[in-house]
């Protein structure tokens, strides 16, 4: 078992790699409890379980926007404030500098920022905090199958062994981050031999900055690995990643 | 037997390369023998060989037509 230090994290928020931008995120998994105590408890309390969510916190470097588009991570986050539009918000978080396939870490639903703030102190750099409630399920158990890069040409990722099968679906994650062209489809796949392969997840084409998450029910295989088709004199550049529920 | 995949499916060529069919597509009998995780998982099912292609045939007796008469003997 490996550990991890901080700042071998990468970030990535909708459409941009935040990793430059973020200098701490804390994604915090919570599940309800309903007391179900009665006086045949023993003395003790006894909980039913009730309905799961997840929340986030994070806090980047403000910066000013350049040009008319959204640039900076405050205008991206003020952006999603208040919205729960699908794609602009889900975060996908990879430990070991996700410069690796089968690098690991976690994704999320889409999910609302719920609030903004701007401290300003007179010793330190501005910053930018937000907070978010997510909207879905929450997938600690992620795995890189396609690191932040342009994909020029049709191209068949390498795979992901897992050892086995795993039986509750699964979330995965699609950030292009641009797309030149007509762009290309993005897939993950998996196999139960790493040889024949099915598709798993199949994303709406990408023709240009754009993100996607996904959610799968049932078996997932033991292999998995990420698959793109992309159009003559095009490219898209993209990270994906799987997690298994 | 032929086999029609349900999703899109890649398997090796032989050439070091894959070969990549869609939804709807044939899947050759020797991959699927090979494989049977892609008939379990629903993968691929028979080509032209689903339940509602089995033509019903009901044998419902035709009363309008009268049984033949039976010939009395009366002795």
């Amino acid at each position: 078992m490996a550990r991890f230090h901080g700042d071998d994290c990468r970030v990535y928020l909708g459409v941009r790699d935040a990793s430059a931008d973020l200098v701490s995120i804390d994604l915090t998994a919570s599940a309800e409890t309903h007391d179900a105590t009665t006086f045949g408890s023993s003395n003790f309390r006894e909980v039913d379980a009730g309905l799961f969510s997840w929340e986030g916190a994070l806090a980047g470097f403000w910066q000013t926007n350049s040009g008319a588009g959204i640039t900076s991570i405050e205008r991206q986050l003020e952006n999603i404030l208040g919205s729960d539009t699908s794609g602009k918000s889900p975060v996908s978080v990879y430990v070991g500098d996700a410069d690796a396939i089968g690098d690991t870490g976690y994704l999320t639903s889409d999910a609302v920022v719920t609030k903004m703030s701007t401290p300003i102190a007179i010793g330190d750099l501005i910053k930018v905090s937000a907070t978010m409630k997510g909207n879905g399920r929450l997938g600690f158990n992620a795995i890189l199958l396609h690191v932040l890069a342009a994909d020029s040409t049709s191209t068949n990722s390498a795979s992901v062994d897992n050892a086995a099968s795993s039986a509750s679906g699964g979330r995965g994650n699609l950030h292009v981050t641009a797309a030149t062209g007509s762009g290309g489809t993005i897939k993950i796949q998996h196999s139960s031999d790493n040889s024949v392969w099915v598709d798993l997840v199949t994303y709406t084409a990408s023709t240009a900055a754009s993100c996607q998450t996904s959610t799968v029910t049932g078996t997932v295989n033991r292999y998995l690995r990420a698959i793109s088709t992309i159009s003559a004199a095009s490219s898209v550049t993209f990270v994906a990643g799987f997690a298994r529920f | 037997m032929n086999w029609s995949a349900t999703t899109g499916i890649n398997w090796p060529d032989g050439n070091g390369g894959e070969v990549r069919v869609e939804a709807g597509g044939e899947v050759p009998d020797v991959i699927v023998s090979a494989n049977s995780w892609l008939v379990q998982d629903g993968h691929v099912v028979p080509r032209n060989w689903t339940a509602s292609a089995i033509p019903v045939v009901e044998f419902v007796p035709d009363l309008a037509i009268a049984p033949p008469e039976k010939d009395h003997d009366d002795g």
